[in-house]
């Protein structure tokens, strides 16, 4: 799918210089925002509590009007077509079943213009999809919410929608059921081919369902990639802390080429195998899982550095090392717990060697 | 603490409903007579020994003179049409309001409920001075050319039913307003997100959910308009024999009190059967 960023692909949703503002005055919700999702992907907007990915979602819906911008869907503008118009479909986070309706009846609501039969065929195809064939007569009241959720998900599918766009589907659901319909929604978007857009805040579900991920901060998106690309290449420093945990030091410039650039961080160089950014202070940022620890003796190379270890945490398959350096700066260190030194326990002020590879150093704008 | 609180529920309903109704039926069942009050009690002590004279003429009289049904065939024909003119208006009413944002709802509902703040009669002497032949709502309609002369309104049915949307329809509005501000509009949403234009969304979700709202409102505006007196009394025509207006006349001009009590008694146990009819329904919509 990384072939899907950049290049002219079949795009069936082109969002354009989208800006919509709640109110005169406020701020701007989404400002400026271009994205294109592919047929067939299954695209997710990830961001904060305010970053602005559901107001995104309901301006394609079209419960929001853009103040500028297009929406396009399969080349047709859709900033003057109503919701009950567009295309589309949405799996409300509340799930939003009519309470006065049975599951069938639920299903079977955006199903208009079908005869009888063909409806009532298509109720029991959906419901099949999600494993609900037993439940057709039951009230929405009546069922668990995890069985709400999978209704919902087979109503806003039944029309056939060219786009369906989930809002925070999984965030009603419990721990342990999370995951689980996290890879079932995953299976289903394979199976029917229909593009989905997921709103979601957290990075893990992204990082686990995403063909493509949209990181969104104060109304742009700050990223689009794989969950590879995003993960492994930020763009900035606030993707790298916002998709997992990350070390950021500041770093000062030496050298940059297009084959890799070499920073000094507390005096030591430091070689890093990316481009560094076209702008801004930069700063180096390596993850936790990528620092090796080595002992206290080991050679202060280039791309090493030293400092004290202040203590380990267990969290059963791995230790996180806190490790302070010599200028004050905390560095976090996961290590897998079978990997020698990387996980063995050391006393709390032991002396250690930080190696920062440079395939994993990632020199990002501050 | 909890009981304390039933307590004082059921002493409530004791000295307010039960005696009142105790007293009520006591005089149904008992002989007209001369004095004041003008009946003869049913249970009286006379010689040394209680005696019993139960007269279930009232209530015979009521149940089977013409007159009586008659009167509470207009009353329910008058409760039903003011009742199908509060919903009429109060349910547009309510929905535009709750669906207002939400720093201008409250200021709505004061102008529904501002009415109340007058005096009742007043209102209805208002409605007086404007439907009179001489009044404002007359002249208008000449004025406009929808009738050769100023139209004769007042002392009609048109100018009681006028009134009678006029004072209930706060009763109407209310339940309703209740029951559509509480409905979540993302219902509506996705109503319309899977192909419902407003009509139909309305029509398949917003009105159904509000069937109990409805029920509520009807209940309280065809209630007490069953036994309405005062607009009958001084906006309605002659032909508007009401039960209240025949309960008034029993009780003041006849001064035969069994009667009244007998009809007050009948009419009572027919308006607890609706509100009993409306629950029901509204918690069968609910389930």
């Amino acid at each position: 799918m990384g072939t899907l960023q950049g290049r002219a692909l079949t795009a069936l949703l082109r969002v354009e210089g989208l800006t919509v503002r709640y109110g005169a005055g406020t701020g701007a919700a989404v400002s400026g925002l271009d994205l294109t999702v592919a047929a067939g992907e299954l695209f997710v907007l990830l961001g904060a509590s305010g970053s602005g990915k559901t107001t995104l979602l309901r301006a394609v819906a079209g419960f929001v009007r853009p103040d500028a911008g297009r929406i396009v869907l399969d080349g047709a503008d859709l900033s003057d077509v109503p919701p009950y118009r567009r295309p589309v479909n949405t799996m409300f986070q509340s799930y939003a079943l009519f309470p006065h309706m049975t599951v069938a009846q639920n299903v079977a609501f955006g199903l208009r213009g079908m005869d009888r039969a063909a409806r009532a065929a298509r109720v029991a195809s959906m419901l099949d999809l999600v494993s609900m064939a037993g439940f057709a007569a039951r009230r929405p009241s009546q069922l668990s919410g995890g069985q709400q959720q999978r209704v919902a998900l087979a109503r806003s599918l039944a029309p056939n929608p060219r786009l369906l766009l989930l809002d925070e589907p999984l965030s009603a659901l419990d721990r342990g059921l999370r995951e689980q319909t996290r890879e079932e929604i995953v299976a289903l978007q394979r199976r029917v081919g229909t593009a989905f857009i997921v709103v979601t805040h957290d990075q893990q579900e992204a990082l686990a369902m995403a063909s493509r991920i949209g990181v969104m901060r104060d109304g742009r998106l700050a990223q689009v990639g794989t969950p590879a690309e995003v993960y492994e290449r930020p763009a900035s420093r606030f993707v790298a802390e916002f998709l997992g945990a990350a070390n950021v030091l500041p770093a000062r410039l030496l050298e940059a080429s297009g084959q890799g650039t070499v920073t000094e961080v507390l005096g030591v160089p430091l070689r890093a195998a990316v481009p560094a950014p076209a702008e801004g202070v930069a700063v180096l940022a390596i993850r936790p899982e990528r620092v090796r620890l080595l002992p206290a003796g080991a050679a202060l190379e280039p791309n090493r550095l030293a400092g004290t270890l202040e203590g380990s945490t267990y969290e059963g398959d791995r230790l996180i090392h806190a490790v302070r350096l010599a200028d004050g700066t905390a560095m976090r260190v996961s290590a897998p717990l079978s990997d020698g030194l990387q996980g063995a326990r050391l006393p709390p002020g032991t002396g250690v060697v930080l190696e920062l590879p440079p395939e994993a150093c990632m020199v990002l704008a501050e | 603490m909890r009981r304390t609180v039933l307590a004082l529920g059921w002493l409530w309903l004791g000295l307010f409903l039960l005696a009142p109704l105790a007293i009520v039926v006591t005089i149904a069942l008992s002989a007209a007579g001369e004095g004041m009050p003008p009946y003869v009690p049913p249970l009286q002590w006379s010689g040394g020994g209680l005696k019993i004279a139960v007269d279930p003429g009232p209530f015979q009289l009521v149940l089977t003179d013409p007159l009586y049904r008659h009167a509470l065939a207009i009353s329910l024909r008058i409760a039903f049409v003011a009742t199908l003119g509060c919903l009429a208006i109060g349910y547009p009413m309510a929905l535009a309001i709750a669906r207002m944002p939400e720093r201008r709802r409250n200021l709505l509902l004061l102008l529904v409920m501002l009415p109340f703040w007058t005096g009742f009669l007043m209102r209805i002497n208002a409605w007086i001075g404007l439907l009179n032949d001489a009044g404002w709502i007359p002249r208008a309609i000449a004025a406009l050319g929808l009738a050769a002369a100023p139209p004769r309104i007042l002392y009609t049915d048109t100018a009681m039913y006028l009134g009678l949307v006029y004072a209930y329809l706060p009763f109407m509005v209310l339940p309703l307003y209740a029951n559509l501000s509480r409905q979540d509009p993302v219902l509506r949403e996705a109503a319309s997100d899977l192909g419902a234009g407003p009509l139909r969304a309305f029509l398949t979700v917003t009105l159904p959910l509000s069937l109990p709202g409805v029920a509520a409102g009807c209940a309280l505006v065809f209630i007490p308009s069953v036994g309405e007196y005062v607009i009958p009394e001084l906006l309605g025509g002659p032909g508007a024999e009401t039960i209240g207006r025949t309960l008034w006349s029993e009780f003041f001009d006849n001064r035969d009190w069994p009667t009244a009590c007998a009809l007050a008694t009948v009419v009572l146990v027919l308006l607890l059967g609706v509100p009993a009819l409306a629950l029901r329904a509204a918690r069968g919509r609910a389930a």
